[in-house]
């Protein structure tokens, strides 16, 4: 319900329809304890109505003030890279949770945290990387 | 004022995998009124705890032992050694 002024300064209340709205972004789960571990698990979430889902990433839980918001799509199998330096010599560290990570309709499933060096050719499992800080529904 | 309560969601021996706030509790969570802690910083880690019948349980994971670091230049050149002895191609490699 919001409040809209005329042209002659009468005030009518409106009900905004879904159209009229726009984007609406509502939080839908918060990470509690932060600085645990975070391993591969499925969380509850009903995003069942929502397109987009936005993820609020800590880069590990001893550095959550460096953060990575990535937006998925409800229903596929998204990507979380998290980019972790780029090193003097060229080459990219990287952590990720996981591969893939599938957002269905009411739940989200989140693989291990993975952790590669720079001069790293494999990556390792790591669950103190990549946290799940906050999780938006986004309905368009 | 009250304490936010918690949710948390668990594996399926009890591990505690996350926690949350109660408000974004789905069916079936159990809510508590504290999350378990300690001294350490494993203690402190609530993945190293199982909630069994309404209690904390302190499961720690086993942590995995440190990789040894890889001499990357000590295998190429030895790639390149076995290279040579298998081709008969001489095939310079640095000093040590």
């Amino acid at each position: 319900m919001i409040e809209i002024t005329n042209f002659d300064g009468t005030r009518v209340e409106k009900v905004l329809t879904e159209e009229e709205q726009g984007m609406m972004i509502e939080e839908v789960w918060e990470n509690a304890n932060p600085t645990s571990s975070f391993a591969a698990q499925t969380l509850p979430v009903d995003v069942s109505d929502a397109t987009l889902v936005m993820i609020d990433f800590a880069f590990a839980t001893t550095d959550r003030s460096t953060r990575y918001v990535h937006t998925g799509i409800v229903g596929a199998f998204n990507i979380f890279y998290f980019p972790t330096s780029l090193m003097g010599n060229g080459l990219v560290g990287m952590a990720c949770r996981g591969l893939t990570p599938r957002i269905g309709n009411r739940n989200i499933e989140f693989r291990d945290g993975l952790l590669k060096g720079a001069n790293q050719t494999t990556p390792t499992t790591n669950n103190t990387y990549c946290i799940p800080m906050r999780i938006y529904k986004c309905k368009l | 004022m009250d304490e936010r309560k918690y949710a948390l969601n668990l594996g399926e021996d009890g591990r505690i995998l996350s926690a949350t706030y109660e408000e974004y509790a789905a069916e079936g969570m159990p809510i508590v009124e504290s999350l378990p802690a300690g001294e350490t910083a494993e203690e402190n880690d609530i993945s190293n705890y199982r909630y069994v019948d309404g209690k904390y349980v302190y499961d720690p994971i086993p942590q995995p032992e440190p990789e040894e670091p890889v001499d990357r230049l000590g295998q190429l050149e030895a790639d390149v050694m076995y290279l040579s002895m298998m081709t008969g191609v001489d095939i310079p490699t640095s000093e040590v």
